[in-house]
């Protein structure tokens, strides 16, 4: 079956009759080739819309059901244009062409789904649901050409049967999927992705139901000949006893086996998880050392900046701190020297001169009168209250001793003092003056210059400093970046990287060591199982009924049996597979220079992992996600040539190249082209890169239609969507 | 008995309020804490930690460039409110104490005809010292200003205040 043509008709961005939406496609390579935003993805939802009743919500990322989208179905520039009264009617229409019948003349079929809008009110805005109503079902219609024209098919289902022949529903999500779903479509981490692939190759299912049902049956007579052999050993009291131990046994060997399972599986995620890290655990490492370094760095720079500022704003403290500001004023200490020293000396004489004149002063008050005895005789005979002069004693108080007592007084000699003389004694003043001044000009001010330099100097190293380790802080810096854009992790996976890294490997640890332990207990409690069998068989003498023996037999060789084929196929299937993929690998590969390897799907737990290895089975490289998505794309290949699909039905994706090189993308588009009948891809790719779009015309064999959509209006200028319509050109 | 430098310490001195957008575009207003990380006077782009720092820098100047400007009356004055014994740190004191020393020099100040002075008039010769004080700071936000106008860009330099120095020497 292939598809001849799609036509759309006011359906979302493609405004316009059936006939000027049509794009015509031929056997080979069809390319639909549009910028973003030009309505690729409309296209991809017109198909499923047509063959599903369901569009795609990017914003949801989930199917929707026509009643749900509503309005919004038809084109903006037909509602804006309808009166009241008038139709839209979205339709999509589908011409197939059925070669499968070899004998006969190919079949052609026209699958038609439709929907009407009737306008019933007039507002502003014409997308306002209110003013439309909208039919509840859309409506389907199958055509069969006969020999000149297309007459409607009338057996019931027939639109289905038509869409599961075009897309056969197991099959669908391989020959029909977007890009972005790829890497959850082949989901090699998960058993059920590739299980559910395998079963769509060889049904392998139904040997899951085959061990369902041997396990049970297995079970029942497992239970039987228990029964029978207790029964048997019921009035044996040493039997008794160790039927008893038995049953207890056999209990703990249960549970030790599902213990190990539990611990296997464990383990197995373990080592799946530390294995999946392995790439990117090198890049996490380095990049978390980056960023301490980093962080170091730009520690290092704001101490520097802060001591940087705290110089800065300690420098004009200088100024009084180291007293630059007194740089010029050396002189002036000099001067007050010699004022000090002029007033000193001036100080001197004046106290001299004071001084003498309060000694002539003083001389004339301590002279005595004439006739007095001088001031020893005087003092004695105030004492002895006696005038040696006279020889007559003194009463105290009487007028003569008053007198002398008097006399005395007076002419004491008193203690002088500079204040006695001068009102002001500032000396002390300015000898702090002149000391503060000292100590000053010859120790802080000849080093003032020198100190302004250290001080500008330390500065300046401060200045530089901070500009090395600016200039240490951006190589870092580069290094990140460089690894953030060329390696495996992001800055913010890192961390995580790291300590789930850490975490595996110490779970791997210790579930190995749990795995050892548990075997070690199994193994003992079986060795005791085995004794006590053989004790049990010997005390009834193996005499057990021969058909519950058999049966028993039979039931667990059947169990094993189905256990042991499902592997089987499963392997088997998982050969193929990586057989095809690997034809396809090659296929894709073979325009890269670089070497290319082999896949192989590894047994890793219940899941198989890809590798890419030599001829030798080394592996060449750790996987990026280019080559990761090639190689899930090259398993979806495989399972579709499996099935024999290719040649029946035709591949359509939308974006399937979007991480790839040109020479993946060239490589992509040859393989499919060899191996479908028909394919459609729908791509950004070719748009911009003018030399792989020339590539693409010129290097694919069987090439089929090439046309580019574009929108009517730039992206830029479409403020206003009534005028949007999609405009389609072939380049070949 | 009076004792002229604790005299002069109770002296505020006043300026011209035709300086106040000086002083306050280059000096902070109160005492810095340097503990107080959000808040530094170098960050907001002040030289001096006070006003008082910037005046005796100021007096300087006029010592230096020898133009001793006697406070108008064209303009208001105001003192900062503090008498200088308090405008000091540890570290400023010493050169406060110095520009009492270099006025007195420059004012020629007869010490020896001080001492023969009753109080009143020593306190009236520490006035006309603080007055002194006043005229070199007023001159030195004088020369300050007409270097401002000349060229701006010399005080756009952490060490303009410094390079001044050595202009004026």
């Amino acid at each position: 079956m292939i598809i001849k043509s799609i036509a759309v008709q006011d359906f979302q961005c493609y405004s316009g009759p059936l006939d000027s939406n049509i794009f015509e496609f031929k056997p080979g390579l069809n390319v639909i080739i549009g910028d973003n935003g030009s309505g690729k993805s409309k296209l991809y939802d017109a198909f499923y819309w047509l063959l599903y009743d369901k569009v795609f919500n990017s914003s949801t990322r989930s199917f929707e059901p026509t009643s749900h989208v509503g309005i919004n179905l038809a084109s903006d520039k037909a509602k804006a244009s309808a009166q009241i009264g008038e139709f839209v009617e979205v339709i999509v229409q589908l011409l197939l062409l059925d070669q499968s019948d070899k004998g006969s003349v190919p079949t052609e079929y026209l699958l038609t789904r439709s929907i009407r809008l009737e306008k019933i009110k007039e507002t502003d805005d014409f997308s306002d649901p209110s003013c439309w109503k909208i039919d509840s079902l859309s409506i389907t219609k199958v055509e069969m050409k006969d020999i000149l024209n297309f007459k409607p098919m009338p057996e019931s289902g027939s639109f289905d049967r038509i869409v599961k022949l075009l897309l056969p529903p197991d099959m669908e999500p391989y020959l029909w999927f977007q890009g972005e779903q790829v890497d959850s479509l082949i989901d090699f981490k998960n058993e059920d992705s590739l299980t559910k692939a395998i079963d769509v190759l060889s049904g392998i299912n139904i040997f899951d139901n085959y061990i369902e049902i041997a396990t049970k049956v297995a079970k029942q007579a497992n239970e039987s000949y228990n029964r029978e052999e207790r029964e048997k050993l019921r009035l044996n009291n040493s039997a008794k006893e160790n039927l008893l131990e038995k049953e207890k046994l056999e209990k703990l060997i249960d549970k030790e086996k599902d213990n190990l399972i539990l611990i296997i599986d464990n383990l197995e995620t373990a080592e799946q998880r530390k294995e999946e890290l392995l790439g990117k655990i090198e890049d996490a490492k380095e990049l978390e050392k980056l960023k301490i370094n980093l962080e170091s760095a730009k520690g290092e720079i704001n101490q520097a900046q802060s001591l940087l500022n705290d110089g800065r704003r300690n420098f004009n403290n200088n100024l009084f701190r180291k007293k630059w500001l007194l740089r010029n004023a050396g002189k002036f200490s000099v001067q007050f020297e010699q004022m000090q020293k002029k007033y000193d000396e001036r100080r001197e004489d004046i106290k001299i001169e004071r001084k003498l004149e309060l000694q002539q002063e003083e001389a004339r008050k301590h002279k005595l009168p004439e006739n007095v005895p001088n001031r020893q005789y005087l003092e004695e005979m105030l004492n002895e209250k006696k005038c040696y002069l006279c020889d007559r004693s003194f009463i105290v108080g009487d007028p003569a001793h008053t007198y002398l007592s008097n006399v005395l007084e007076r002419t004491k000699k008193k203690k002088v003092s500079y204040t006695d003389f001068l009102k002001q004694d500032i000396k002390k003043n300015i000898q702090d003056l002149y000391s503060n001044a000292y100590t000053i000009s010859n120790y802080a001010i000849p080093r003032v210059d020198e100190s302004i330099q250290e001080e500008l100097e330390k500065l300046d190293n401060l200045q530089a400093t901070i500009e090395n380790k600016k200039q240490a802080y951006s190589t870092i810096e580069e290094k990140l970046n460089h690894l953030l854009t060329t390696g495996s992790v992001s800055q913010e996976d890192a961390k995580n990287i790291v300590r789930s890294f850490r975490e595996s490997d110490d779970s791997k640890d210790r579930f190995v060591q749990n795995k050892f332990e548990t075997e070690a207990r199994l193994k003992q409690y079986k060795e005791r199982l085995s004794i006590i069998n053989r004790e049990l068989k010997s005390s009834f003498g193996g005499k057990m009924n021969p058909d519950t023996l058999e049966k028993k037999e039979i039931l667990d060789d059947f169990l094993e049996i189905a256990l042991s084929t499902r592997d089987l196929v499963y392997e088997e299937q998982i050969k193929l597979i990586e057989e095809l993929a690997n034809t396809h690998f090659y296929q894709m590969t073979r325009e890269n220079t670089s070497v290319q390897g082999k896949i192989i799907l590894e047994k890793r737990g219940k899941s198989h992992m890809p590798k890419n290895v030599d001829e030798n089975g080394v592996e060449l490289t750790s996987i990026n996600d280019s080559n990761i998505i090639l190689i899930k794309l090259a398993t979806i290949l495989a399972i579709v040539s499996a099935k024999g699909g290719t040649e029946h039905h035709p591949l359509i994706t939308d974006a399937p190249t979007s991480k790839f090189s040109d020479n993946y993308t060239i490589g992509f588009c040859k393989t499919i082209s060899e191996i479908f009948n028909q394919s459609i891809i729908i791509s950004y790719d070719f748009y911009h890169n003018i030399m792989l779009r020339e590539r693409l015309l010129k290097e694919i064999e069987n090439l089929g239609s090439v046309i580019v959509i574009e929108p009517s209006q730039p992206e830029n200028q479409r403020m206003n969507r009534i005028d949007l319509s999609t405009k389609i050109s072939s380049l070949n | 008995m009076v004792d002229i430098i604790e005299d002069l310490g109770k002296k505020a001195p006043r300026y011209s309020m035709k300086h106040r957008n000086l002083i306050e575009g280059y000096a902070r207003k109160g005492a810095i804490d340097y503990h107080e990380k959000t808040e530094k006077s170098y960050d907001l782009g002040k030289f001096f930690t006070n006003f008082y720092e910037f005046y005796i820098y100021a007096a300087y100047i006029g010592v230096y460039t020898e133009n001793p400007l006697p406070l108008s009356n064209d303009y208001e004055t105001r003192t900062f409110g503090v008498p200088m014994r308090d405008w000091t740190s540890n570290d400023s004191f010493p050169s406060l104490q110095y520009l009492w020393m270099v006025t007195m020099v420059t004012a020629r100040l007869d010490l020896n005809a001080l001492e023969d002075m009753n109080d009143k008039e020593v306190e009236a010769e520490m006035l006309k010292i603080k007055d002194r004080i006043e005229a070199y700071a007023n001159g030195g936000f004088e020369f300050i200003n007409s270097k401002i106008k000349e060229n701006p860009a010399f005080f756009d330099d952490e060490d303009c205040f410094v390079k001044l120095l050595k202009e004026v020497e």
